[in-house]
C-alpha cells in the first residue's frame, strides 16, 4: 500500500514537471500576453513600379499578442503602425502617403493587421529556444478598409529569457483597400502591391 | 550699356543660362540619376540578436541624393533645369527680337534723302 501511494507520488510529481518544463509564465490555458518591444521592432515596405523602386521603414510597430504554447495555431493579437511614421527617405512623398488619395492618415490614422490564428504550424526545439514556422491568418486594415490575407511568419521564443523574435512577410494589393492615388500614379510610379516584412521583438512578464 | 550691346549682352546671359542647365542635367546623371531627390536612404544593418542569429533589420540614414524630383522645392534637377533652360530661352529669344529691330531700324536710317 505505502509502496503504491509513493509510487503514484511519484509519478505524479514527475508529470507535473513534464508539463511545466520549459514554459513560460503563463496563465492556466497557456496563453502568454506578448508585448511588442517597440524600441527594436521594425517594418520594411518595398513597392516596385516601372518608374520608381520605392523602399521605407516604419519603426513605431506596436501591439500585442496573445501566444497559445500548447495549441499556437490559436494563438490572436494585434499589429499596428502609424502612416506617419512610414519613411521613404523623401519628406515630400512621405506627406503625400498620408493624404487622402493615398493612406488617409487623418481618418485612418494605423495600418493594422488583426491575427486570427496561425495555420501550418511546424515547431522545432533545440536548446534553449523553440522555432516555430506557420502562416499567420488575420485580416489588414488600411485607409480604413479591412480585407483578409496572410501572412508567412518565423518565430523564435526563448523562453528562460521572456523573448520572442517574429518575422512576418505580406503582401497587399493597394486597390483592395481603396488606395488610388494621384491619376495614373498607382501602377506607374507606385506598384500596384505593396511587399512588407518585419523584424518584431516581444516580451512578456 | 548701349543699345548695341544689348542683344550680345543678352545672347551671353542666355547662352550661360542654358550651360549652366546642361550642366544641372550632367550631375543629375554623374550622381546616379536617382528619380527622386531624398535626404535619407534606407540601409541595411546586421546585428546579432539574443537569438545568436544575425538579424538585418532596415532602416533609414541620413544620405542625401539628387534626384529628377525634389523633396523640399528646388533641391532637384528637374525644377532647376526648368528655371534655368527657360531664362536662357526667353534671353535668346528676346535677343534675336532685339537684334532684328535694330537691323530694321539700321536698314531704314541708313537710306539717303530724297532717293526713291
Amino acid at each position: 500500500m505505502k509502496r503504491s501511494a509513493l509510487l503514484t507520488v511519484l509519478f505524479a510529481f514527475s508529470a507535473t514537471l513534464f508539463f511545466t518544463a520549459g514554459s513560460s509564465a503563463v496563465a492556466d490555458d497557456g496563453v502568454t500576453v506578448w508585448t511588442v518591444d517597440e524600441s527594436r521592432s521594425s517594418i520594411r515596405f518595398v513597392s516596385d513600379a516601372p518608374a520608381e523602386r520605392i523602399v521605407g521603414t516604419s519603426e513605431e510597430i506596436s501591439g500585442t499578442v496573445r501566444w497559445n504554447e500548447t495549441r499556437p495555431s490559436t494563438t490572436s493579437g494585434k499589429l499596428s503602425f502609424p502612416v506617419d511614421s512610414m519613411r521613404t527617405g523623401n519628406s515630400l512623398r512621405d506627406r503625400h502617403l498620408t493624404e487622402e488619395d493615398w493612406l488617409h492618415a487623418e481618418e485612418n490614422p494605423d495600418v493594422t493587421f488583426n491575427l486570427e490564428k496561425l495555420e501550418d504550424v511546424r515547431r522545432a526545439r533545440s536548446e534553449n529556444r523553440v522555432d516555430y514556422r506557420a502562416t499567420a491568418v488575420g485580416t489588414v486594415e488600411l485607409n480604413g478598409v479591412k480585407k483578409p490575407n496572410k501572412a508567412s511568419v518565423e518565430i523564435a521564443v526563448l523562453p528562460e529569457r521572456n523573448l520572442a523574435r517574429i518575422q512576418p512577410t505580406i503582401q497587399f494589393r493597394l486597390a483592395d483597400h481603396n488606395v488610388k492615388g494621384a491619376d495614373g500614379v498607382v501602377g506607374s510610379e507606385v506598384g500596384k502591391t505593396i511587399d512588407v516584412d518585419g523584424l518584431i521583438y516581444a516580451t512578456w512578464e | 550699356m548701349s543699345q548695341s550691346n544689348l542683344p550680345k549682352t543678352l545672347t551671353i546671359a542666355g547662352g550661360a543660362c542654358l550651360v549652366v542647365a546642361l550642366a544641372v542635367l550632367a550631375t543629375w546623371v554623374a550622381l546616379g540619376a536617382h528619380p527622386i531627390t531624398q535626404y535619407q536612404v534606407e540601409t541595411i544593418v546586421v546585428e546579432e540578436d539574443e537569438f545568436g542569429d544575425e538579424m538585418e533589420r532596415a532602416v533609414m540614414q541620413d544620405e542625401f541624393r539628387f534626384g529628377l524630383l525634389p523633396d523640399k522645392g528646388y533641391d532637384a534637377a528637374a525644377p532647376l533645369m526648368a528655371v534655368f533652360g527657360g531664362l536662357g530661352l526667353v534671353l535668346l529669344f528676346v535677343a534675336r527680337r532685339k537684334s532684328s529691330n535694330e537691323e530694321q531700324a539700321d536698314d531704314t536710317s541708313a537710306a539717303p534723302d530724297g532717293e526713291p
